[in-house]
């Protein structure tokens, strides 16, 4: 209390719009409350380690707070050899991740033949983002992908991808560069990262929304 | 990665200008581009704005990129070694309101070196395309800015970051 008996309100607080001295626990509560200015951060939605598994989901994205997603990925292996990185999403409101469709466009280059491939596909059951995996635990994948719109309905939810690994081939190097779409321009929940046959032997991932300040 | 700027289109643009965007000290900007609208078709170039904001559109650009398209025929024509923009940032875009997006990672920009660039876009076309490229403006300058040239016109916005 002042010496005249007044006690002052506390100022409103709102992103881009704060008042005031702030001590280590106003700034965590008003960051979670999305009230606390904090420009250009990327932002972590959810990561993922693990091992064993057919898919990889993130189903709670934040598809409508951030214009671009984020996803990296270390430490990616397959069970099986010769297998696919593959990156499928699901429509807001349906069950199932999307299966039929996709389209995607990417390049690759081997190490061990000096081969350099373009990979097309118009009707695919997923978007590739690396081929021919090696199953070496010391040759895993690591890269990343963007994802482009996912929370806007009238427009295609695109991806952009790069990736490096050892390959099927004596574990040579590869890369995989390029991206894709679901065939269908509507709002994405949900991303799955998964691979076209036998399990992920081990996995690193995380989701991060990359905040646009309008 | 700090947030540095953000700038829009006022509907379909021929030419988008981001200008004063470096000086900042940083070693490397970045831009998320995102296509609003397409649907004036055609692919982005770009250009830099010197020190003195003089927009350079001389033969001091080189580049070597390709176009990736999901019904095949992948363009390997884009390079130059004398060109007067960048190119492709992104390209097919003729359809409106379908999306896509880019990203152009810029080193270089805040000392009289080469500015080298990196980027890779996403579209849609009747089907999808991609550019993957890499470039330099071959002149030892300070740049303040770019200009994204659209062939055909664009709704865009473009957020800026410096990257630590």
């Amino acid at each position: 209390m002042s010496e005249f008996g007044y006690i002052p309100e506390a100022p409103e607080q709102s992103f881009g719009n704060n008042k005031g001295i702030f001590n280590p626990k106003d700034i965590y509560d008003l960051t979670r409350a999305g009230k606390y200015t904090n420009l250009g951060q990327l932002e972590l939605i959810e990561t993922q380690t693990g091992s064993g598994v057919g898919a990889i989901d993130f189903v709670d994205i934040k598809e409508t707070e951030y214009d671009i997603h984020f996803l990296t990925i270390q430490n990616f292996s397959v069970a099986t050899d010769g297998q696919t990185c593959a990156i499928r999403m699901r429509n807001a409101g349906s069950s199932s991740f999307v299966e039929a469709g996709n389209q995607w466009a990417n390049q690759t280059g081997r190490a061990d033949s000096g081969t350099f491939s373009g990979n097309p596909s118009t009707s695919s059951t997923y978007i590739e983002i690396g081929r021919l995996l090696g199953n070496d635990t010391n040759a895993t994948l690591g890269g990343f992908v963007y994802f482009y719109n996912l929370g806007d309905s009238s427009k295609y939810s695109m991806t952009s991808h790069y990736t490096s690994y050892g390959n099927e081939f004596s574990n040579e190097y590869m890369f995989n560069v390029g991206g894709g779409h679901n065939n269908v321009p509507t709002q994405v929940d949900g991303i799955r990262l998964t691979t076209t046959g036998g399990n992920i032997s081990v996995y690193e991932t995380s989701l991060y929304g990359i905040k646009v300040y309008k | 990665m700090n947030f540095l700027e953000h700038f829009a289109t006022d509907g379909r643009v021929s030419t988008f200008d981001l200008q004063n965007i470096f000086g900042k000290g940083y070693n490397e900007y970045r831009i998320y581009l995102k296509i609003i609208d397409g649907g004036g078709g055609g692919y982005m170039g770009l250009r830099v704005y010197d020190n003195s904001n003089t927009l350079v559109s001389g033969n001091e650009y080189q580049y070597a990129s390709k176009e990736f398209k999901s019904s095949g025929s992948y363009d390997s024509t884009w390079f130059s070694s004398n060109a007067d923009q960048i190119a492709p940032i992104v390209t097919g875009v003729n359809a409106s309101k379908q999306g896509g997006g880019a990203v152009i990672r810029i080193f270089n920009a805040d000392i009289a070196k080469f500015t080298f660039f990196t980027f890779e876009g996403v579209s849609q076309d009747s089907n999808f395309h991609a550019a993957v490229g890499k470039a330099c403006h071959k002149t030892a300058e300070i740049i303040s800015g770019i200009r994204l040239v659209n062939s055909g016109s664009k709704e865009l916005t473009a957020t800026i970051y410096g990257v630590e």
